[in-house]
């Protein structure tokens, strides 16, 4: 996973409202920009650029639905950045196990 | 929830002047990083790590507090030319603090940061006449 893609995710992540249309899609399954902004506290063109900012990180698809595109939670991306994240702490571990050795040798 | 951050703590069986050399000169952390380092390790100035799979990451030295602190802010390098992927800016501090019985505590917390700008602010003698 390159660092850009990571990048796009937490930035994607970052947002407390885009959060909400995370979890809104999430727990109530695919739904409509019009649902979306119903049940967020922002306006229906807010709920639309955070839509946009997540569909640019592949966190979430539209379907091509016309006037009532549906859109919902593809969590692949979400995944792979939790894998990063692991992996990260992971050289930190065996790193500080050597470190560990070194100066205790 | 931050996402960013990765910390780590451990206790070792070795004084501050002991460990201190291990995270602030090039073969103290060659020795158990991973990699081949050159670090210069002085506010401003570089750290490069060549990793063992050919990728390297390239940083600036940004505090040096001996024998208790070291930040420095890295990027990872792979591939070349057409190819080269340019890894996300990270910052990383590694603290020590003495415990009892010879004893230290290393905390490294690695963090993700926007690289500085250009390092140094350069004062021309008109700016400094002009105040």
């Amino acid at each position: 996973m390159t660092g850009e893609r990571v990048d796009r995710v937490f930035s994607a992540l970052s947002d407390p409202t885009r959060r909400a249309v995370i979890t809104c899609l999430s727990t109530g399954g695919p739904t409509t920009l019009a649902r979306l902004a119903e049940e967020l506290p922002v306006t229906r063109q807010a709920v639309a650029k955070h839509l946009a900012a997540l569909e640019q990180a592949g966190l979430v698809s539209a379907s091509a639905g016309g006037r009532s595109r549906t859109y919902r939670l593809t969590p692949g991306p979400l995944s792979e950045a939790m894998v990063w994240m692991v992996e990260v702490g992971g050289d930190w571990d065996s790193r500080l196990e050597s470190l560990r050795r070194y100066v205790e040798r | 929830m931050e996402p960013e951050r990765f910390g780590r703590s451990m206790r070792v069986a070795a004084p501050l002047a002991r460990v201190w050399p291990a995270i602030s000169t090039s073969d103290g952390l060659e020795a158990w990083l991973g990699g081949e380092v050159e670090i210069d390790a002085r506010p401003g100035r570089s750290v490069l790590v060549r990793w063992p799979d050919g990728s390297t990451s390239r940083g600036l030295v940004e505090r040096v507090e001996p024998p208790h602190r070291i930040v420095f802010r890295w990027r990872r390098l792979e591939g070349a030319g057409l190819g080269l992927q340019v890894g996300e800016p990270t910052r990383v501090e590694i603290s020590l603090t003495a415990e009892t019985g010879d004893a230290s505590r290393i905390e490294i917390v690695e963090s993700a940061a926007p690289m500085p700008a250009a390092p140094v602010a350069v004062v021309s003698k008109d700016d400094r006449g002009a105040a």
